[in-house]
């Protein structure tokens, strides 16, 4: 693979403000409700008055051996050997909703049509849009992904994955290279109040 | 939502989370050359090699969602439909400063959805027979023209009352109605809606009741940030991005708040105080600092009045006397005093409504107030701000036009000394209007972008508009509000209008400036901007000679003549132009906001207020600095009604005037994890130790009940908000407001008209209840 791009998040400027999830409904045209390319998780855990409060922004991973992509059975996903970004072909799909089952992430969304949308990290506009699309590094004038570019917090970012490690803290770089996972976001420990309990460990009491 | 995605969430959290995420073995090696960004970002003209940007053109705006001007670029398709909104870099108001990226918050990124939401009141509708119907522009002008002039006939303009809303020409509107019309009254925002108990005080004293939110970032080393949410509820972005900076480079940020706001997340320390008890804590943390040496000896000596008083008034303070009343640590209250001390000058409070909506604050403020004078942090480097704007033309003196001020000897009945309606320092309550209409003194009305159907007494409000011989309105979406009008102006949104403004606060902390920018699209469907409604009712009444601009963006450019600017000329700047430089301590030679050269931490120069409000309330009120247990001035809460509830705001929403958008009332449901409920209104925020007596879960619709109304709306349960306290969040929603189905709550209609604070006129918005789940339906 000549390239991976994905993301880079740092909980610490998350500000929960949702201006990513916009953004990307903006640029790709999404209106139905509840078809979200992009999310945004608020964890809050720990009792009064001793808490932690953390966003997470989240889209398609863009995974290394992508779960969904294995479970089409009409073979509509594909995992892009040139930039690594995980495409859908709408034309190929058939609606069955398998790849909504086998993503962990929640990542692939379906509107009214029933077929498969989700984030193609912006290659090109509008659900299904992208497969077709040269790399995106090799495009000439690439769409900026809208969510990391209109992200109030500094607290998103995309690109190709070494680039980001630029930004990464070395703790950040470390749990990104020694993960298990095969999803291309790095993210930043976050450090909250003095009287931090460790998110990792607990769940959204929501 | 199904119950596999519910699934999948957690183990999204939990997965990254846990790992921070991600494989090592699909790291691509090799040189990535930066990109050059397409369409949607790029410059004027940008072409795209993608199919999304062929024939894409940009345009600019300035974001009039929560009225902050953030600057704007707005895609445009070969059709001149917006596509796309982005921020400007650099801007003043929608970045961080020079060199920073420019975005757009949520609020910011649905302008693209009010532009086009079908939604909208498409055009002007006029009242016949009683029943609302549609009109053309020139029958509702002519008829608005009409009513107005046998309105003045009939009843005179001292009662007709015109509300400063947030209209984009709401200040063009008020001149045409006072000074062209003659009409003497004006219902301010601030003061009686916004947060005229800290406003006032902070005003006496000398810092100016604004400054209490600005902090020079850039430069300081301690924030308080108490009873505000600078990271959900921003003044224009560049607050919260310059705060997320401030604390990356390691300023100490303390946040006072009875609910564990964003903000609060981010600090270093969330001190969870009961509400209404602020006063209490500002007393003792000034016991510490004078106790410990730590004020500024000088700034007290030569800048200030009334030191002694405070002195004494705090001596028997302790952090343990406010432990008690605040439910605070006294170790903790010992620190923070200790640590804004040392960090003073460069150290300030952002605070803002969480202490100016209860008449208990009007004491409250003054001793969180005091705090800055006592440590000298005003308009010192990060300290408190004092900023300084780019004055603008006036645009009828360019054009030579003598304003004819009718108004001027005209009784105003809501304002003034000894007006039986006014405070006792002569200030509007907004509360007292539906008794004035009751009373006959008010008759007619012109409400422009507000709503006071959901800022106070609501209840008595829809009583009262039956009751108006004329009603006339400029809004973009129906409530019960425009429901209720004669006439009602449909205005075009922000996309659809030229704009022009100075500052002020913003992302340059020592330099005012100027944004303005063109309309991005024609206005939609058959409706007008602001100026383009006050220009047409202007000529019907005939005084069109005075209002000779051609359209408004000639207005616009009148005013920036002393800068040789023009809104295009702006747009190639990218919409902004930053001025000179403005140094620090500007009270050395301008002297304090209370026209004095020093600050005050006594107002005993006002001893008759004093006096007067002891003698009103039978409780001795003092004036300086003082501790005063809530409910003395406001309400207290009672075992009928014992939580007390508060309001605040998100940041999907600003006030009352975009509840109707469906994408932020979407994301508004998930940011709470309830958006697979088909409910689209606010949320009651309860703890678990009052929720639990109470039966109440998560997405239960409860019903909030004050001995003078009841509302419902759906409960969510958190550990994040003081036991004893419930937050409607965010107001703005249910009976009266723009949400579509008016689905939520109106908290104010559980205020009642004779609950607000007797100084200032503010609305009251601390309000003693109870909650009781309802039983039934799950939506
Ligand atoms: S990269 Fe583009 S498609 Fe993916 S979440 Fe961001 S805006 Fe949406
Ligand atoms: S735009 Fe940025 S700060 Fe706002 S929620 Fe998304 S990631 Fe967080
Ligand atoms: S802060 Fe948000 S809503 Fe307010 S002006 Fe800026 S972009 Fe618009």
């Amino acid at each position: 693979m000549s390239e991976q791009w994905g993301f880079y998040f740092d909980p610490n400027r998350c500000i929960g403000c949702h201006a990513c999830a916009i953004a990307c409904k903006n640029r790709h045209g999404v209106d139905e409700e509840g078809v979200d390319w992009r999310r945004v998780e608020h964890v809050e855990s720990g009792t009064f008055p001793d808490l932690t409060g953390t966003n997470i922004s989240l889209s398609c991973m863009h995974c290394a051996d992508p779960p969904c992509a294995k479970v089409c059975p009409a073979g509509a996903i594909e995992k892009r050997e040139s930039d690594g970004i995980v495409t859908v072909d709408q034309d190929a799909c058939i609606g069955c909703h398998y790849c909504g089952w086998a993503c962990p992430y929640g990542a692939p969304q379906y509107g009214s049509d029933g077929l498969m949308q989700k984030c193609n990290l912006c290659l090109d506009t509008g659900p299904g849009s992208g497969v077709d699309s040269p790399a995106k590094q090799d495009q000439e004038r690439p769409l900026k992904p809208a969510c990391a570019d209109e992200c109030v917090g500094e607290a998103l970012h995309v690109g190709p994955m070494d680039e980001l490690m630029d930004r990464a803290s070395q703790k950040a770089a470390e749990a990104f290279r020694d993960s298990d996972d095969d999803v291309n976001i790095i993210v930043e420990p976050f450090s909250g109040n003095a009287d931090r309990t460790d998110v990792a460990e607990e769940e959204t009491a929501d | 939502m199904s119950d596999s995605s519910q699934k999948r969430r957690g183990i999204t959290r939990r997965s990254l989370l846990k790992t921070g995420a991600a494989g090592a073995a699909v790291l691509a090696l090799g040189e990535a050359a930066s990109p050059v960004w397409g369409a949607g970002t790029g410059a004027i003209g940008d072409a795209s090699a993608s199919s999304a940007g062929s024939g894409a053109q940009t345009a600019f705006g300035n974001c009039w969602m929560c009225h902050k001007l953030c600057g704007m670029k707005v895609t445009l398709n070969a059709d001149g439909r917006a596509e796309e909104l982005h921020g400007i870099d650099g801007h003043p108001r929608g970045s961080a400063g020079p060199g920073t990226n420019g975005t757009l918050c949520p609020k910011g990124l649905s302008q693209l959805e009010k532009a086009y939401s079908p939604k909208r009141i498409k055009q002007p509708y006029i009242r016949k027979d009683g029943e609302l119907q549609a009109a053309t522009w020139e029958e509702a002008f002519s008829y608005a023209a009409d009513r107005l002039q046998t309105f003045e006939s009939t009843h005179g303009f001292e009662k007709f009352l015109n509300w400063e809303g947030w209209g984009t020409s709401g200040a063009l509107f008020e001149t045409l109605l006072k000074d062209f019309v003659g009409i003497p009254n004006h219902m301010p925002h601030p003061t009686p809606t916004c947060f005229g108990s800290m406003a006032v005080p902070g005003t006496l004293m000398g810092l100016g009741g604004g400054n209490i939110r600005w902090v020079d970032y850039p430069n300081t080393k301690y924030v308080l940030v108490w009873g505000r949410d600078p990271l959900e509820t921003f003044s224009g972005q560049w607050e919260a991005k310059q705060l997320l900076d401030a604390r990356d480079r390691g300023a100490t940020i303390v946040t006072i708040d009875p609910v564990y706001t964003e903000t609060a997340k981010k600090s270093d320390k969330w001190l969870p105080i009961k509400p209404r008890t602020d006063g209490a804590l500002a007393l003792a943390m000034a016991h510490v600092i004078i106790d410990e040496g730590l004020y500024d000896e000088e700034f007290v000596e030569n800048y200030t009045h009334g030191f002694e008083t405070y002195k004494a008034a705090v001596a028997d303070k302790t952090p343990e006397w406010a432990a008690e009343k605040t439910g605070l640590d006294p170790a903790d209250i010992r620190d923070v005093a200790i640590g804004f001390a040392k960090a003073a000058p460069s150290a300030g409070i952002n605070s803002w409504t969480g202490l100016g909506q209860s008449p208990d604050f009007f004491k409250g403020a003054q001793n969180v107030v005091a705090l800055l004078g006592l440590v000298g942090a005003i308009d010192r480097p990060g300290g408190q701000r004092w900023w300084k704007s780019m004055p603008l033309e006036d645009p009828f003196a360019v054009r030579g036009i003598e304003l004819p001020h009718k108004a001027e000897g005209v009784p105003s009945t809501i304002t003034g000394p000894g007006v039986e309606y006014a405070t006792m320092i002569g200030k509007p309550v907004q509360n007292n209007v539906p008794k004035m209409i009751r009373n006959g003194d008010i008759r007619g009305m012109s409400v422009y972008y507000r709503n006071p159907l959901t800022s106070g007494a609501t209840n008595e409000w829809l009583d009262a508009l039956d009751q108006l011989d004329l009603f006339i309105t400029i809004d973009a979406f129906w409530s019960e509000l425009t429901r209720h009008a004669d006439v009602v102006f449909p205005e075009a949104s922000q996309l659809e209008k030229p704009m022009l403004g100075t500052g002020g606060h913003g992302a340059y902390p020592n330099q005012g400036w100027i944004t303005g920018s063109r309309a991005a699209i024609e206005p939609q469907w058959d409706t007008k901007s602001g100026f383009d409604i006050v220009k047409g009712l202007a000529d019907a009444l005939g005084y069109g000679d005075s209002f000779p601009w051609e359209d408004e963006e000639a207005y616009f450019n009148d005013q920036l003549v002393g800068y040789g600017l023009t809104l295009e000329a702006l747009e190639e700047r990218d919409t902004f132009v930053v001025g000179d430089e403005f140094g620090y301590e500007k009270w050395k030679k301008a002297g304090f906001a209370n026209g004095s050269d020093k600050f005050w931490f006594d107002l005993d120069k006002k001893a008759k207020l004093f006096a007067g409000l002891s003698k009103k309330v039978g409780v001795d009120i003092q004036s300086g600095p003082q501790w005063l247990e809530p409910g003395t001035l406001g309400k207290p809460v009672t075992a009928e009604h014992p939580l007390e509830m508060i309001d605040s705001r998100t940041v999907f929403f600003s006030h009352g005037g975009d509840q109707a958008l469906d994408k932020p009332l979407e994301q508004l449901a998930e940011s709470v994890g309830l958006e697979h409920k088909s409910y689209r209104g606010n949320y009651l925020f309860i703890n678990p130790a009052d929720a639990t007596p109470r039966g109440i879960e998560s997405g239960d619709m409860v019903a909030i009940e004050s001995p003078h109304g009841v509302e419902t709306l759906m409960a969510k349960v958190t550990e994040g908000i003081v036991p004893g306290t419930v937050n409607v969040e965010p107001y703005g929603f249910g009976l009266g407001s723009v949400q579509p189905d008016e689905e939520g709550a109106n908290n104010m209609s559980l205020n009642s008209e004779t609950d607000f604070d007797i100084v200032t006129g503010q609305v009251d918005r601390h309000i003693p209840i109870q909650v009781r789940k309802l039983g039934g339906d799950d939506r």
